[in-house]
C-alpha cells in the first residue's frame, strides 16, 4: 500500500454525531450555554451540541481521539472542588482532566466563566459546566457518556504521521551545516493575538469535492489602516465574510470589520490589495471575489472605509484572482492589473452547507457550481477570461485600457508581478499562468505593452501560481521566484520526492505547451544584462504543492528568505509549508522544522465535513469515491465526520508586534490563520534592521515601484516596493532591510517612480523606522 | 459428386462470412471497416468508462482483437478522464465537448488494467481502477461482439 493510499484509507473518521448540531436553537452563546447545562431538560439530551473549536495547545494536542475535560480554576476553592470531582468523573474511565488555568486567552475564548469544559474527540467544545453545581456535574457525566459513544476510531496517522517525524529528524540533522543564522524560531500565537477569524470553504472543497479552482483559497493583506503605525490585517473568506483585525499593539488584535465598514459576506472572496488610490495618505482596499463583483473601499482616514465600487470602474464580475497596483504610466496615480483566471464555474448556484461541521447553522449563502472539467479550462477558448489593466483617471475612477494598450492576455492567471524586467524605468508585468505558458508584457513608455514571454523566458513552469521578484544574492538586480502548483498535481508522490521536479504524467494533448514548460518551481536568476537563467534546482527552490510565496529577511542577515505556502487538503495528505533560509545568497536551505514552523501545534488535520449518510448526503458521489460500499456503509453510524489535512494558501511577512523582527501570518483553507511570531529579537538581541517608509509626492503616495538601495558597511542591499506580499496578497507597509552585523546605515538611495533619485547620506541609526518623503 | 462437395466446402466459409457481414448492424460494420480496422468510442461518466462498438456497449470492459488497428475515440460527459493502460503505454485524455483519440494495435492477447488517474474528479479509493482492457483473438472478439450486441 502506498503512502498516499494509506492516508486516504485513514481519512474517514466516523462518529455518531448529534442530530441537533445543525439547528440554530442548539447553538448557544457562552452565557446561555453555561446556564442551560444545569437545567433539567438538558439532562435528557442524547448528544451535546458543538459549540466551537478548542484552541490548539501543545499540552492537549495528543488528546485527539478521546473526549477530555479542561478545567479553568480561578480560586483555591475551585481547585479543591475540581480535585474532589476529578475522581467522580474519571472513575472507570481513561479520562484526562487538564488544568488550563494559566491559559488566559484560551479561557477567555472558550470559558470566560471559569468552568469545566468538555471537549470531544475532534477538539470541539461540547459543553461548559459549573463545578459548584452537582446538577451540572451530572450533566457533564451524561454528556461524557454520549461523547464516548460517538467515538469509533481516530487513526493517529491523520494528526501525527510518522513521515513527518522522519522528515523533521532529517532536517534537524542538517541545521549545523546552515551558515546563515537560524538559532531562533516561530511559534503560532494566534490564540494570544486574539484573532478569531475562521476561513470557511464552499462544499466543492469538501463534501461535493471536485477539482475546481475554489481550492486556491483566499488571501490576506496588511496595512496600517488608521495611521497608528501598527499594521492591521484583512482576511478574505470564501464563506461567512471577510474580516479586518486592528493591531492594538503588543501582538494583539481586535475585530473591527463592522466598524470599519469592510464586511464582504455575500460572495466568495479571493484576494485583497491595499494601496493608496487617491494619494490622500491612507491605504484603500480592493477585494476580488467570484462572479458577484469585486469591491473597492475608500479609506476615510480614521479606520473607516466607504464602498465606492459603483462608478469606480473596478466592479468587474468574473473569476478574478489577484489585483496588483502599480503606476504603469508614471502619472502619479496607481493603476491596477486585475488577474482573471478563466471560467471555472457555471452560472448555476447552489447552497453552502459546509458550515454544519462547526456546529453552526447553515447560512443560506450560495456559490456557483464549478465545472466538473474546470481543470481543463485552458483547452476551451470559450472559457477564457481576459485579465484587465485599469488606468487610474483620478477622482477614484478607473478605465479599462487593456485592449488600447495591447495587454490582451487570456492566460489562466491568478497573480502578477510588476517588475522592470528590461531595466528601462517602466514597470513591466510578468503573468504566471497556472495552466500553460507564462507571459511577459514589456511596458513601452506607458503607451503600450508588448508580449515578450518566449523571447525572455523560453521555458516557464506549466502550473505557475505565485511569484515574487527580489534580489536573492544582493547583486543589485531582481531575480524571479515562481511557484508551480499544478505540475505537482499530475502525480501524487510521497514526501521523499518533494524536492524533485515533477515527473509529468499528463499528455501533451492536455498540457498544450509544446516543450516550453518546466514542471516545477522556477527561479530565474537575473544576470544583470537582461537575461534570466533558471536555477531552481541548484538553489534548492523546489518543493511540493506550492501556492505562493512571501519573501523577506526573516533572520535579518541581509539576505531575503522565503515562506512558501504549500498544501492540499481533503482528500489528500498533509502538505508541508516551506521555510527557505537564504544561505548567504548561495542557496536556499529547508528550515521549516528547524525554525518551528512545522509541525503545527495540535496536529495536521481537522474535521473537514460531515456526511448524513441516510439523509441529505445519501448516495453522494464522495461516498462512492471514498470506496465506501454497502458493506462499509452498514458498519457506520448515520452521520460521519470526514477529516482533512490542514493547509495554508496565502501569507504575509511583516513585523506584527513591532519588536523589529519579522513574523508570518497565513490564511488557511477551512481553518484559523496561523500567526507565527518570531523570537529573533530575543534570541539575537544584537540583530540589526532598518524599516523604510516611503511617501511619494510627485510619484504615487504609496511609492509602489520605488527602488531603495541601502549601503551598510560592506552590505549593499536593494529592494523594490511592489506591494506583493504573498499569493493573493498585496499589502502596503514599510520595506524591511536586515542589516546583519552592521550598526548604522552609510547611505540610502531612493529611485522614485517619477524618476527622481534621492540620496539620504549617513550615517543613520539602525533599528529604526526611517520615513523618506519624495522631494517636491 | 466429390467435386460438388469440395466446392461446397470451399465456398461455405465464404458464405458464412457474407451472411455474418449481412447480419451485423450497419454502424458496427462501419466501425470495423473504417481507415482503422476497428473504431471504438470510449465515454467517461461518473468516474467510469463505457465502450461502444456501434450498437454494442460494454461498461468498464474494453475487449479488442489482437492484430487489428484500433482507433479509440475518447469522449466525456462530466470530468476530465485519462484513458490510461500503463501495460500498453496508452494514455490520452477525454474532455467534455472535445474530441481526442488514441490509435494502437495490440500484438498479444492478455488482460490489462485501465488505471484511474487523479484528473478524474478525484481518486480517493486506494487502488481503484476504471476497468479492464482485454485483448483476445479475432475470432473470440467476433463472438464476443455478437453476444454484446444482442
Amino acid at each position: 500500500m502506498t503512502l498516499t493510499s494509506r492516508f486516504l484509507c485513514l481519512w474517514l473518521v466516523p462518529i455518531g454525531l448529534l442530530s441537533s448540531c445543525n439547528k440554530n436553537e442548539d447553538e448557544p452563546d457562552t452565557e446561555s450555554s453555561v446556564s442551560t447545562v444545569v437545567i433539567e431538560e438538558d439532562m435528557d439530551r442524547v448528544h451535546p451540541p458543538v459549540l466551537e473549536f478548542m484552541p490548539m495547545l501543545k499540552e492537549t494536542s495528543l488528546l485527539t481521539g478521546v473526549p477530555w475535560v479542561a478545567s479553568f480554576i480561578s480560586s483555591p476553592q475551585e481547585k479543591t472542588l475540581v480535585e474532589a470531582i476529578r475522581g467522580q468523573i474519571t472513575a472507570g474511565r481513561d479520562l484526562q482532566v487538564v488544568e488550563l488555568t494559566n491559559e488566559l486567552d484560551v479561557r477567555q475564548a472558550v470559558s470566560p466563566e471559569g468552568l469545566l469544559v468538555l471537549v470531544d474527540a475532534y477538539q470541539r467544545v461540547r459543553g461548559r459546566y459549573d463545578s459548584k453545581s452537582p446538577r451540572a456535574i451530572n450533566a457533564l457525566m451524561t454528556d461524557l457518556s454520549a461523547l464516548e459513544a460517538e467515538v469509533l476510531n481516530v487513526p493517529p496517522d491523520v494528526r501525527d504521521p510518522e513521515w513527518m517525524k522522519e522528515r523533521a529528524k532529517a532536517q534537524l540533522a542538517t541545521a549545523d551545516s546552515i551558515q546563515a543564522f537560524h538559532d531562533f524560531s516561530f511559534s503560532d500565537r494566534r490564540e494570544a493575538s486574539g484573532i478569531r477569524f475562521m476561513h470557511k470553504i464552499v462544499d466543492e472543497s469538501g463534501k461535493r469535492f471536485k477539482g475546481v479552482h475554489y481550492d486556491h483559497g483566499s488571501g490576506v493583506a496588511v496595512a496600517d489602516i488608521d495611521g497608528d503605525e501598527q499594521l492591521d490585517i484583512y482576511f478574505v473568506n470564501q464563506v461567512g465574510g471577510n474580516e479586518l483585525w486592528r493591531n492594538v499593539g503588543d501582538g494583539k488584535f481586535e475585530n473591527i470589520t463592522e466598524r470599519a465598514g469592510v464586511f464582504v459576506s455575500d460572495r466568495v472572496g479571493v484576494s485583497a490589495s491595499f494601496a493608496d488610490i487617491d494619494n490622500d495618505g491612507d491605504p484603500d482596499l480592493y477585494v476580488t471575489a467570484l462572479r458577484k463583483g469585486n469591491v473597492l473601499f475608500e479609506n476615510l482616514g480614521d479606520g473607516r472605509f466607504r464602498n465606492i465600487t459603483a462608478g469606480s470602474g473596478l466592479g468587474y464580475k468574473g473569476h478574478s484572482s489577484g489585483a496588483v497596483f502599480f503606476d504603469y504610466d508614471r502619472d502619479g496615480f496607481l493603476d491596477v492589473f486585475l488577474a482573471n483566471v478563466g471560467q471555472y464555474t457555471k452560472a448555476e448556484t447552489t447552497k453552502v452547507t459546509m458550515e454544519s461541521i462547526r456546529g453552526e447553522a447553515e447560512t443560506g449563502e450560495t456559490y456557483h457550481v464549478g465545472f466538473a472539467d474546470a481543470f481543463g479550462g485552458h483547452l476551451k477558448p470559450e472559457r477564457e477570461e481576459m485579465s484587465r489593466l485599469y488606468r487610474n483617471l483620478g477622482g477614484k475612477k478607473f478605465e479599462d485600457v487593456s485592449v488600447a494598450l495591447g495587454l490582451e492576455d487570456n492566460g489562466w492567471t491568478g497573480d502578477a508581478a510588476p517588475v522592470d524586467i528590461d531595466s528601462d524605468g517602466w514597470t513591466d508585468l510578468y503573468l504566471p499562468s497556472m495552466q500553460g505558458d507564462d507571459e511577459v508584457y514589456l511596458n513601452k513608455g506607458g503607451k503600450k505593452f508588448e508580449r515578450a514571454g518566449r523571447e525572455l523566458f523560453p521555458k516557464t513552469p506549466w502550473g505557475s501560481m505565485g511569484i515574487k521578484a527580489f534580489d536573492f544574492e544582493n547583486d543589485g538586480d531582481l531575480d524571479l521566484y515562481i511557484t508551480d502548483m499544478h505540475s505537482d498535481m499530475s502525480e501524487h508522490i510521497g514526501p521523499e520526492r518533494e524536492k524533485e521536479k515533477a515527473d509529468m504524467k499528463w499528455t501533451s494533448s492536455f498540457l498544450k505547451t509544446d516543450g516550453t514548460s518546466v514542471y516545477g518551481n522556477a527561479f530565474f536568476r537575473n544576470d544583470g544584462a537582461g537575461s534570466f537563467e533558471e536555477v531552481s534546482d541548484s538553489l534548492g527552490a523546489e518543493n511540493y504543492w506550492p501556492w505562493g510565496l512571501s519573501a523577506d529577511d526573516l533572520n535579518a542577515d541581509g539576505f531575503d528568505d522565503a515562506f512558501v505556502t504549500s498544501s492540499m487538503n481533503f482528500p489528500l495528505r498533509y502538505g508541508v509549508n516551506s521555510l527557505l533560509i537564504n544561505d548567504g545568497g548561495e542557496r536556499f536551505r529547508d528550515a521549516e522544522f528547524i525554525l518551528g514552523v512545522e509541525p503545527r501545534v495540535g496536529g495536521l488535520a481537522v474535521p473537514w465535513f460531515e456526511l448524513d449518510l441516510i439523509g441529505a448526503d445519501k448516495g453522494a458521489p464522495v461516498i462512492e469515491a471514498m470506496g465506501l460500499d454497502e458493506v462499509a456503509l452498514g458498519k457506520l453510524p448515520e452521520r460521519v465526520v470526514v477529516w482533512g489535512a490542514m493547509g495554508s494558501r496565502s501569507s504575509v511577512i511583516f513585523d506584527l508586534d513591532d519588536d523589529g523582527d519579522l513574523d508570518i501570518v497565513t490564511n488557511e483553507m477551512n481553518h484559523h490563520p496561523m500567526v507565527l511570531v518570531s523570537d529573533l529579537s530575543e534570541k539575537k538581541p544584537d540583530f540589526s534592521y532598518l524599516k523604510v517608509k516611503l511617501v511619494g509626492t510627485k510619484s504615487n503616495r504609496s511609492a509602489l515601484g520605488a527602488v531603495v538601495r541601502v549601503v551598510a558597511g560592506d552590505m549593499k542591499l536593494m529592494k523594490v516596493k511592489d506591494g506583493q506580499t504573498g499569493y493573493l496578497s498585496h499589502s502596503d507597509f514599510p520595506l524591511y532591510f536586515g542589516l546583519g552585523s552592521a550598526k548604522q546605515i552609510d547611505r540610502l538611495e531612493v529611485t522614485w517612480p517619477s524618476g527622481t533619485v534621492q540620496v539620504v547620506d549617513g550615517p543613520s541609526a539602525a533599528n529604526q523606522l526611517l520615513t523618506v518623503t519624495e522631494p517636491e | 459428386m466429390k467435386r460438388n462437395r469440395f466446392t461446397i466446402l470451399l465456398l461455405l466459409p465464404m458464405v458464412v462470412a457474407v451472411v455474418l457481414w449481412a447480419v451485423l448492424p450497419r454502424h458496427r460494420r462501419a466501425a470495423m471497416s473504417s481507415g482503422d480496422d476497428l473504431v471504438v468510442e470510449a465515454r467517461g461518466y461518473g468516474r467510469a468508462w463505457q465502450f461502444s462498438y456501434g450498437d454494442a456497449r460494454s461498461d468498464g470492459r474494453l475487449v479488442l482483437p489482437v492484430g487489428l488497428n484500433v482507433e479509440l475515440r475518447l469522449r466525456s460527459d462530466d470530468f476530465i478522464y485519462v484513458f490510461s493502460c500503463p501495460d500498453l503505454g496508452l494514455k490520452e485524455i477525454a474532455v467534455p465537448d472535445l474530441k481526442f483519440s488514441v490509435g494502437f494495435k495490440a500484438e498479444q492477447v492478455g488482460t490489462h488494467t485501465l488505471a484511474m488517474d487523479p484528473m478524474c474528479g478525484f481518486q480517493l479509493a486506494p487502488g481503484k481502477t476504471m476497468g479492464t482492457l482485454e485483448i483476445v483473438s479475432q475470432s473470440q472478439f467476433r463472438r464476443w461482439l455478437l453476444n454484446a450486441s444482442k
